[in-house]
């Protein structure tokens, strides 16, 4: 299959493709979210969020390098049978499918209530499914360039937008950093911050397609650090701006902040519509790869011959997901469900695939 | 040939075998009997009235007839009379040899001790005569031989070589390309005097016949590259190529773009630094334009000049450029999304100005905006087609009377034709001709996109293009690098230009055979490398 030649995707775009995939609707969300949650401690359930999903990212990694010619629907069907092999591959696709559609719909939703105020949800949403729709029928080699000329460039934009925040921070607010209420309420946090970094396991499609996969661990954790130290700043700088109790009263805290952020002697008078500007390249970075990864991963489960035959059918499916929830509350209710079906879905796939290999013992190793 | 009956011609028409002189070169052979010679190069050529055949009988007692065939207007006539008949006329030649024809010694005779012509072959096929008469050289058969002289007698009216139109520059050298092709590759040679430059000639075209140089450093270039070039040249099956524009739509890697991938310039200094870049040049008879490849995007942003002057102005014209290329990209559709979907980003006071100016224009901002950016279009592609002095005078009626009027007339606000005036300017400031036309393109689109969704639908478009821009080739080497895949060894030389010493190494994404720019070892003999 053409598919994962290797040599396709240099490290440096592997990692772009890890942080653009978790940059991305996360930004909207996590300050207020978090925080109602675990208080100020909110930047610690962010670190233990991350700190899991680097746990499972290099699980991942260590899983998909012992069968270096083999994506993870492949290995998955020859490890177990094809019946619990493909319906964890369909699993992971659908639901990479579904938040398509649910990232899209949030940042429509943000751009409803902003900017585009007379525009029609459905035309935002499918506006921005398109452009995937585009994306997602290039070969690998060009996701690749795509997200790495991305990556430079959203890490910029929210590094630009952050630190100017950071002289509105007041300390009080801020304080105390554990958040005061003990563990239990941060690791929950940190359970919710999950859905964040969700998209770092599209990696186990692209591991076979690397041209050097020595450095695929080193390379992952550049990807996946960089959106995590994005997010504390984040948290820190909503924190300290807004403080605790208002940021629960801001539908779109990120937003806001950017908007209570003077930006001295710029020519324009109110940036939040540049900024917006800039995040639906960053949301549409996430949502293309892991629709990418959804078709391709289709794609591999019913060992079609391309990938490009599944991008239209797919995409109806992805308006579906985006607008089935009937507004925002609904939304934050499936992006719970979401986040915890994804949880146990990567954790469930990796302790069977490793208790198979297991299992199996050396069989595996002996013909990879 | 006997005159075909009419019932003869009917048939050869019925079967579909009509005369072809192309084919006929190719089958027919050449004799030892002169006139019979003669008759079939005149069928061939169809006696054409630029052909002339001029028989003479060799100087002396021999009495051997001999012929010359050359095209009036391809041949320098003072050469064929001085240099040619005279000699041949005039030389006494050995009287005993025409009792053995059969030995060629008349033949080396002539070659050794007659003829004063610098550059010339011995054939014996009738289709080489043929091609040789027709690009200029001069034929001379001799009764009883085979064995045909082309002498090369090329001469014909040419342009001199003149400053480049598309291309000028304040500082550096002001020759440009011509129409003529030796002239053109002996610029090359000029400027590159190492052993190791190729010049690879190719002959394409069934009716044109073009020549076509292929140009690079043999021990430098990427030989894959360069196998590339020949390889999709040499397929190219078409009647006719007048200009390089044809070649670079014919060989490049993806049609479906504005963006061209192979890049045409006048000027001969730009092609030997690109050659020694490791890129190849390619140069078609007939076209002041040579071209260049692989390319990547960020070519479009440089000018010869920028290496000319000092680093720190070159990088401040290259930023310019960039700046350029965005403001004639975006600027009509920032206006319109601004304008017309997020008013508040606007300063109070500029926001109330702007309301001022539009409070008489009846239409909304983006129908403002697509009447005004197409009486430019109108007026561009008018004052391009008109002679020189009239087409400024379009130039200045358009800009300042019609936009002067409009404003009047109350169809656009001033605001607009300050924005489209700035996007018109930006668009000339982009260096490379076709790639200010693709941004200018792509502007239209954006446009579109901007009225429809504000800032969304600009970056939404900005988004597609980009996936465009990854997706494109220039002969195998992508068109974003050093971007993307990123090369951090050439990002040096993008936007900004590094000084000529920080300059050690050739692109990387080249691959070439010899990296170093400075106190380059190795190769420097110009023979190839074992490889």
């Amino acid at each position: 299959m053409a598919m994962k030649e290797h040599g396709k995707l240099t490290e440096r775009q592997f990692a772009g493709i890890i942080a653009n995939t978790l940059l991305g609707a996360g930004t909207l969300l996590l300050p207020r979210d978090i925080t109602a949650v675990s208080g100020t401690g909110a930047w610690l359930s962010v670190l233990i969020g991350g700190f899991i999903s680097i746990i499972l990212l290099l699980l991942l990694i260590n899983l998909g390098l012992r069968f270096p010619e083999e994506t993870i629907m492949e290995y998955g069907m020859r490890l177990t049978n094809k019946w619990i092999g493909g319906l964890i591959g369909i699993a992971f696709c659908t639901y990479w499918l579904f938040i398509t559609g649910i990232i899209v719909r949030i940042f429509s939703l943000m751009l409803v209530s902003s900017v585009l105020l007379k525009t029609p949800l459905e035309v935002i949403v499918i506006a921005m499914l398109l452009t995937v729709l585009y994306f997602s029928r290039s070969d690998l080699q060009i996701v690749g360039r795509v997200n790495e000329i991305y990556f430079v460039f959203v890490i910029l934009f929210i590094m630009y937008a952050l630190f100017l925040g950071l002289r509105e921070i007041n300390l009080i607010r801020v304080l105390p950093l554990t958040g005061g209420k003990g563990i239990m309420p941060i690791l929950k946090g940190g359970l919710k911050s999950f859905f964040s970094f969700l998209g770092f396991e599209i990696v186990a499609l692209f591991i076979p397609s690397l041209t050097t996969q020595k450095l695929a661990y080193n390379y992952s954790l550049k990807g996946i650090v960089t959106p995590l130290v994005a997010y504390i700043i984040t948290m820190i700088v909503s924190v300290g701006v807004f403080g605790v109790e208002e940021l629960q009263t801001l539908v779109w805290p990120t937003l806001e902040l950017i908007k209570v952020t003077p930006f001295p002697g710029l020519l324009l008078e109110r940036m939040e519509a540049v900024f917006i500007a800039f995040w639906v390249v960053a949301i549409f970075t996430t949502a293309a790869n892991v629709y990418y990864a959804s078709v391709v991963g289709f794609t591999q489960i019913f060992k079609l011959k391309e990938h490009k035959t599944l991008t239209l059918t797919l995409l109806p499916l992805a308006y579906l997901s985006a607008i089935l929830p009937d507004n925002l509350h609904d939304v934050f209710e499936y992006v719970d469900i979401v986040t915890k079906f994804a949880a146990g879905l990567i954790i469930t796939t990796i302790i069977i695939y490793f208790a198979a290999i297991f299992i199996k013992g050396r069989k595996g190793d002996e013909r990879s | 040939m006997k005159k075909k009956t009419i019932r003869e011609r009917i048939n050869e028409i019925l079967s579909n075998r009509t005369d072809n002189p192309g084919e006929k070169a190719k089958k027919e052979k050449l004799g030892q009997k002169l006139k019979e010679n003669l008759k079939l190069i005149e069928d061939i050529i169809g006696f054409s009235d630029d052909v002339v055949v001029r028989e003479f009988q060799l100087g002396g007692k021999t009495g051997i007839e001999a012929a010359i065939i050359f095209v009036d207007g391809l041949t320098d006539k003072q050469v064929i009379n001085e240099n040619i008949l005279k000699p041949l006329l005039i030389e006494k030649f050995p009287g005993d040899e025409l009792k053995d024809p059969a030995r060629s010694d008349i033949i080396k005779f002539i070659k050794d001790k007659t003829i004063t012509i610098n550059e010339l072959k011995i054939v014996d096929q009738l289709e080489k005569v043929i091609d040789g008469v027709l690009d200029g050289d001069t034929a001379l058969l001799v009764d009883g031989y085979i064995d045909t002289f082309l002498l090369n007698t090329r001469g014909w009216d040419k342009r001199s070589i003149s400053e480049p139109q598309s291309e000028t520059v304040v500082r550096g050298p002001r020759d440009s390309f011509t129409e003529n092709f030796r002239t053109n590759t002996a610029l090359i040679r000029r400027r590159i005097k190492h052993p190791a430059l190729r010049i690879k000639g190719i002959s394409i075209g069934k009716y044109s016949r073009t020549n076509i140089a292929i140009c690079y450093i043999e021990g430098l270039t990427n030989k894959y590259i360069v196998e590339e070039i020949k390889e999709r040249i040499s397929n190219i099956d078409i009647d006719n190529i007048q200009s390089s524009g044809t070649i670079e739509q014919l060989i490049e890697d993806n049609h479906f773009t504005p963006f061209p991938q192979l890049l045409s310039t006048e000027r001969p200094d730009r092609v030997a630094a690109f050659l020694l870049e490791g890129r190849v040049a390619i140069i078609v008879d007939g076209t002041p334009f040579a071209l260049i490849a692989p390319i990547t995007i960020s070519i479009f942003l440089q000018s010869a000049e920028d290496y000319y002057d000092r680093f720190i102005i070159g990088s401040f014209l290259r930023v310019i450029r960039l700046l350029a290329i965005i403001i004639a990209m975006t600027l009509p559709a920032l206006y319109i999304s601004v304008i017309s979907f997020h008013p508040e980003m606007i300063p109070t006071q500029l926001a109330l100005a702007f309301a001022g100016g539009r409070a008489v224009v009846p239409f909304p901002a983006y129908t403002e905006a697509f009447i005004i950016t197409i009486l430019m279009e109108l007026l561009r592609e008018a004052s391009i087609r008109l002679p020189d002095p009239v087409g400024s005078t379009i130039g200045i009626v358009g800009a300042l009377i019609v936009g002067e009027a409009a404003v009047s007339a109350s169809i656009v606000s001033p605001f607009m034709v300050i924005v489209v005036a700035t996007d018109t300017i930006a668009s000339f400031a982009i260096p490379n001709y076709s790639t200010a036309i693709a941004f200018r393109l792509v502007k239209y689109p954006l446009m579109i996109l901007a009225t429809i969704f504000g800032l969304y639908g600009l970056v939404l478009g900005l988004i597609i293009l980009s996936i465009h821009l990854a997706g494109l080739k220039s002969f195998g080497i992508p068109y974003l690098t050093p971007m993307a895949p990123s090369r951090l060894g050439d990002l040096q030389d993008t936007v900004l230009r590094p000084p000529i010493w920080s300059l050690r190494k050739r692109p990387e994404h080249l691959r070439t055979k010899n990296e170093k720019r400075f106190s380059s070892t190795g190769d420097d003999d110009g023979y190839e490398r074992t490889r």
